[in-house]
């Protein structure tokens, strides 16, 4: 059984303008001890998916669909049980470590309060211990919980928010875009940690973000977002080498490569989610999208094993793969 | 640590010595008012139908007469020395007149006056930013707004009417009831010194006397409270703390109480500090409202007899009290919150 | 300055003035702050009709005693708030009372602004010393209690219409000279302002239809929020006896006269006091109203 199931998740806001569909049927699974990275573009629905595992959406945001733990759909469950799961079995890191502790608190009564908050019966001797002992394991000396987060640097914040993560040993760590606001050294040190941390704790982790050579160092699996969808979900290595949707194929061909030292870009703009277009929400920027693509939407299917993908033309392109791969999108960029 | 304070010490003098620059213009400025700006102070005291010889003699005597630049460094001298004249209509040293019973009376007042409002105001914001739009929401926000457009006095009035004639609760003027004799001259504050010599009886006699003023004046000064709480702790609760707290399972109401709250709450001082000049302005009237004999009371009073070196000595002992108070204020807020100094 | 200029600039106006100020008042559906304002805007206007046809609304000469009334009635269909202890008709005193707020408030706003807005417009634009020594000067005065500053003044002025406004109008000076100033260093900043710099267009014609024209976006929030003050301020003035000559009917006056009869007829103070709050409340969702509308837009153009 799978650690984590999602299945059909839907997650829609209501706004003036109308209802954005920030999330719109995704639907995979991660298995214990697995890291799967979820890449895309910013807006296309990453973090709200990141929110939505934990339900802890804005009053605004609708939630439909199945989410799986352990066997146990936690949208069914009441509120209290909800919270017991986050941070005990699913535990959170956000983008900005800046601005995600409270200004006002220590770093230690961060622990402490979740301690409080989860388990009652841990003496505060105690719970600070374990906080010692989980900064130590992070890289930071225990004596930083004595600090207010506006004395540490952003890497230390970031370094003192996966400590605070661990502290009820949880079976899956988020990482929503856990490096973007740090520099490039402390970033490569931040994944080093995430991954020392996943063997040490056996845990599993998802990845969002938008970064292809951070997903090509953690992950063992891929998911590609766009516009609220997963429209490719397969292995490292299938999805780097043999891409089958489009979108993946630009999103590969964004990265700089050393042979050609440029940027090559996408065409176009991602879609509106408030009125995304009638059939696949790619193919007013995809190159080879036919008239079918306009108008019905293509579901995720599997491929290849353990490699699925939602495009009509997907069988089609995976033969013509080594003519058109990498340099089709940059044509018709020019 | 040894370098946190040093920066608050050193935050701590340049606001001293932004000080001393803001109370000369002050200062300047009430002079300005007071002996250059059209007015004759002679002829407002004395009535357009006074002899000439009269006014002639006063001006003399006010020092009127002099080339202004001495009028202005003699002035300076009176407000560095603290040696502010005597009444025109008593004899007394103004200074000793409004240091001894005027401005603790004021004090006195103003002090209840923000318990109320605080104590008003914080619940009220904190109530309506967590049932934002909900009725509750709507009759607090409605409820600051109209508070906020009450002239003090009527409002005073209303009270006085329903609790001091109606219900009979509480007394609708003064600062003791007759034949209660004031306690030994301490601080000046009732309350205090009936409690510093023991005198209980005493003590509830003036805190009795002061409940309907501060009430009248907090209740007016907590609309901005409100306001400010509520839009404060509506930032807060989307804050990314608070959402992170969310994410960490904590507990929903300490997510609002510890989180949310304690981060509205920061600004308060700050806000207290843009409140002085409306609460100092706010006392005149209570005062004048309620016969409350303090530094607003004389002002009015001595307008109304003519006393002009009284006038001037209040206003002057004014802007010592508002620029000292604000002073105050910012190194309060720089002690509470360290991000201000950074 | 070159046509094409000019028509940019009436373009902004257009396009900032009219429609991002008064647009979203007439669009539909639910906005709670158009509302605000035109609730608050009705019941203005309800003020402005009542002063100027006084005359032929108040049934008695609010300067003689009603003709055969008693002291202290108690309000009636013939005396709807009752008469004081001569006699006189507080309703018609009422009416006419609703006079000088309006014109002291109105004639201290316009002196605010005639002063505050081009000191500010130029403190801002020059900058430098000249900029930080005028701050620090309008910081002190705004410190300082503005209700204090303009007793002592009418004190001095002496009684009359004028004086009074004079006396607010000191109080207000450096609200609209901080709002003005600080908003003419952003739009200072800005590109098209920039632009005509490139052009050739000389201070004062950077100053006249380039900055002004967008500052004074916030001129119209500013004097709503400001005009509750100045009623309020108003008011308080003529309750302490100061500044408008005695008998003339004015709101805070008949408070002051009718606080000596509280207990025998409290409706001498508690009429004129419903009109001022009922006055400044209308003032206030006026302003906050156009705040919470004006502001955001304010806001995402200089993002832009």
């Amino acid at each position: 059984m799978s650690l984590l199931s999602v299945r059909n998740l839907r997650i829609y806001y209501s706004s003036s303008r109308g209802i954005v569909k920030a999330v719109d049927g995704v639907t995979f699974d991660i298995e214990r001890e697995e890291t799967l990275g979820i890449v895309g573009e910013s807006g296309c629905g990453k973090s709200t998916l990141a929110m939505g595992l934990l339900d802890i959406l804005p009053p605004s945001a609708n939630i439909s669909g199945e989410i799986i733990l352990d066997g146990e759909n936690i949208l069914e469950k009441e509120k209290e049980y909800l919270r017991k799961i986050r941070h005990e079995k699913v535990a959170l890191i956000f983008q900005d470590p800046m601005t995600r502790l409270d200004p006002l608190m220590k770093i230690k009564d961060h622990f402490l309060e979740t301690f409080r908050s989860h388990k009652r019966d841990v003496k505060e001797e105690e719970a600070l211990r374990i906080a010692g002992n989980l900064m130590n394991s992070v890289g930071l000396s225990p004596e930083v919980l004595d600090y207010y987060p506006h004395e540490l640097s952003g890497g230390m914040r970031q370094r003192a928010m996966i400590a605070l993560a661990l502290v009820f040993n949880p079976q899956l760590l988020i990482a929503d875009e856990p490096t973007t606001s740090l520099d490039v050294i402390v970033e490569a040190q931040i994944l080093q940690l995430m991954n020392k941390i996943k063997k040490e704790f056996h845990m599993s982790i998802i990845l969002i973000t938008h970064n292809l050579g951070i997903v090509a160092e953690m992950a063992d699996r891929v998911a590609v977002m766009y516009a609220g969808k997963i429209v490719e979900i397969g292995s490292l290595a299938d999805i780097f080498t043999r891409p089958l949707h489009p979108y993946t194929r630009g999103l590969l061909g964004s990265v700089i490569t050393l042979e050609s030292r440029e940027l090559v870009t996408m065409p176009g703009e991602p879609p509106d989610l408030i009125n995304p277009p009638k059939g696949c929400r790619f193919a007013p920027r995809c190159p080879y999208a036919i008239e079918m693509c306009m108008n019905s939407e293509p579901s995720l299917q599997e491929a290849v094993k353990g490699h699925s993908v939602a495009c009509f033309r997907a069988l089609e392109l995976m033969e013509e793969r080594d003519i058109l791969y990498r340099g089709d999108i940059a044509e018709k960029a020019d | 640590m040894a370098e946190r304070k040093g920066s608050l010490r050193s935050y701590i003098l340049s606001r001293i010595i932004l000080a001393i620059p803001m109370l000369l213009i002050i200062i300047t400025f009430v002079f300005f008012i007071m002996r250059v700006a059209p007015g004759d102070p002679v002829a407002a005291m004395l009535g357009p139908h006074a002899p000439l010889a009269y006014k002639e003699k006063l001006r003399e005597e006010l020092g009127l007469t002099l080339p202004l630049y001495q009028q202005y460094l003699n002035y300076l001298a009176q407000v560095f020395t603290l040696n502010l004249g005597s009444s025109l209509t008593t004899g007394d040293s103004v200074a000793t007149d409004i240091f001894v019973y005027y401005f603790p009376a004021t004090l006195e007042l103003t002090i209840f006056s923000t318990i109320v409002a605080l104590g008003v105001g914080i619940p009220l914001g904190k109530i309506a930013a967590v049932k934002r739009d909900k009725k509750a929401d709507v009759v607090i926000r409605l409820f600051g707004i109209i508070i906020y457009a009450l002239p003090i006095y009527w409002f005073g009035f209303m009270l006085q009417l329903l609790f001091g004639y109606y219900l009979g609760i509480f007394p609708t003027g003064g600062r003791l009831s007759p034949g209660i004799t004031p306690p030994p001259h301490i601080t000046g504050l009732y309350t205090i010194d009936s409690l510093l010599t023991g005198n209980i009886s005493t003590f509830l006699d003036a805190l009795w006397h002061l409940a309907l003023p501060s009430i009248t004046l907090g209740l007016i000064l907590s609309g901005v409270f409100i306001r400010t709480i509520r839009v404060n702790m509506l930032n807060t609760l989307q804050s990314d703390y608070v959402q992170a707290a969310r994410a960490r399972g904590v507990d929903e109401k300490e997510v609002i109480n510890r989180h949310a709250y304690r981060n509205a709450l920061v600004p308060v001082v700050t806000i207290m500090g843009m409140e002085i000049a409306l609460l100092f302005a706010g006392a005149v009237l209570t005062e004048t409202t309620y016969s409350f004999k303090g530094m607003g009371y004389l002002l009015v009073w001595s307008i109304q007899n003519r006393d002009y070196t009284m006038v001037q000595g209040a206003v002057i002992v004014y802007s010592i009290i508002i620029i000292l108070f604000s002073g105050i204020i910012d190194i309060i807020n720089a002690y509470i919150d360290p991000r201000i100094r950074y | 300055m070159d046509e094409d200029n000019k028509r940019l600039m009436d373009y902004i106006k257009r396009k900032f003035m009219v429609n991002w100020l008064f647009g979203p008042l007439f669009r539909e559906g639910k906005n709670t702050s158009a509302i605000l304002v035109w609730v608050g805007f009705f019941i203005l206007l309800f003020f402005i009709i009542i002063a100027v046809f006084a005359p032929f609304i108040a049934p008695y000469n609010p300067l003689k005693p009603a003709p055969g009334a008693p002291s202290f009635a108690p309000p009636s269909l013939k005396y709807p708030m009752g008469t004081d202890l001569l006699g006189y008709d507080l309703y018609s005193r009422v009416i006419w009372g609703s006079r000088i707020p309006l014109e002291v408030s109105a004639l201290s706003i316009a002196f605010s602004l005639i002063v505050g807005m081009p000191v500010g417009l130029i403190s801002g634009f020059i900058g430098g010393k000249i900029d930080r020594v005028l701050v620090m000067v309008m910081d002190s005065i705004y410190a300082f209690p503005g209700l204090i500053l303009a007793i002592v003044m009418t004190a001095l002025l002496g009684p009359g219409l004028i004086n009074v406004a004079i006396s607010i109008a000191v109080v207000y000076i450096p609200l609209y000279f901080r709002t003005v100033r600080n908003h003419t260093l952003s739009v200072k900043q800005e590109l098209y302002v920039e632009s005509g710099r490139a052009i050739g267009a000389t201070k004062l014609q950077l100053i006249t239809s380039f900055i002004a024209p967008n500052v004074i976006l916030t001129v119209p929030v500013l004097i709503s929020l400001n005009a509750a003050d100045a009623i309020l301020t108003e008011a308080s003035l003529s309750f302490l006896g100061l500044g408008i000559p005695p008998l003339t009917p004015d709101w805070g006056r008949e408070i002051s006269d009718g606080s000596y009869y509280l207990q025998q007829a409290p409706w001498l103070a508690f009429f004129p006091g419903i009109f001022i709050v009922l006055l400044v409340v209308a003032l206030s969702l006026i302003g906050e109203g156009l705040n919470d509308i004006v502001n955001p837009l304010i806001k995402r153009r200089e993002s832009l």
